[in-house]
């Protein structure tokens, strides 16, 4: 199954991560780094198979194409952001996670705004 | 897919600090420092290869052109 495939990789990293601690503590957030990599793309065919379900539902129920394209970038940058936010605390700054989380949500407000800009003239169109 | 890259970048980091035990017993500092520099740059490229194909399939998956 992926998920032990996934789970044991992760166990395999950390333990590399403390023996790096230990001999060589810079190369150890680089390994991080890769292993996160190496999660996330063993986890996209997956995420591939779920988006496209999701498209044909979409389709059928008649919302309109773009909007759902953005809801995907938004779900892309969550999962973007988080990643890099969580691997700079685990590299001991916090601050920087916090400031990659921040610009995260700036991009996730700049996608989300045409959204509610033409929910606000269906509004009016309403009214 | 997964495993050598943790493996490549483990045995780096040991070899790197292998050599610079070998080196600063027969003090020469200046070049251990140097040998840490370039075990650091070959780890980083490995990464930042891995990071490339990332970012390749994210972008693909979520149109964020």
């Amino acid at each position: 199954m992926l998920l032990i495939k996934i789970i044991a990789i992760a166990f395999v990293a950390l333990v590399g991560y403390n023996v790096l601690k230990s001999v060589k503590p810079e190369f150890s957030v680089a390994l991080i780094v890769a292993v996160g990599a190496v999660i996330l793309i063993l986890l996209s065919d997956s995420v591939v198979s779920s988006l496209s379900a999701f498209a044909t539902l979409t389709e059928k129920s008649g919302i309109s194409k773009n909007s759902f394209a953005s809801v995907v970038k938004i779900i892309g940058i969550g999962y973007l952001t988080e990643y890099a936010a969580s691997i700079c605390e685990d590299g001991g700054s916090k601050s920087l996670g916090q400031k990659v989380q921040f610009a995260g949500k700036i991009t996730v407000f700049l996608l989300a705004l045409p959204i509610i800009m033409n929910v606000f003239t269906i509004i009016e169109s309403v009214l | 897919m997964g495993i050598e890259i943790i493996f490549k970048i483990a045995a780096v980091g040991i070899i790197t600090a292998v050599i610079n035990n070998i080196l600063e017993k027969s003090d020469k500092k200046e070049i251990a420092t140097l040998v840490t520099l370039a075990g650091l740059v070959i780890v980083l490229t490995m990464v930042i290869n891995m990071l490339l194909g990332l970012f390749d399939t994210l972008k693909n998956i979520f149109y964020l052109y």
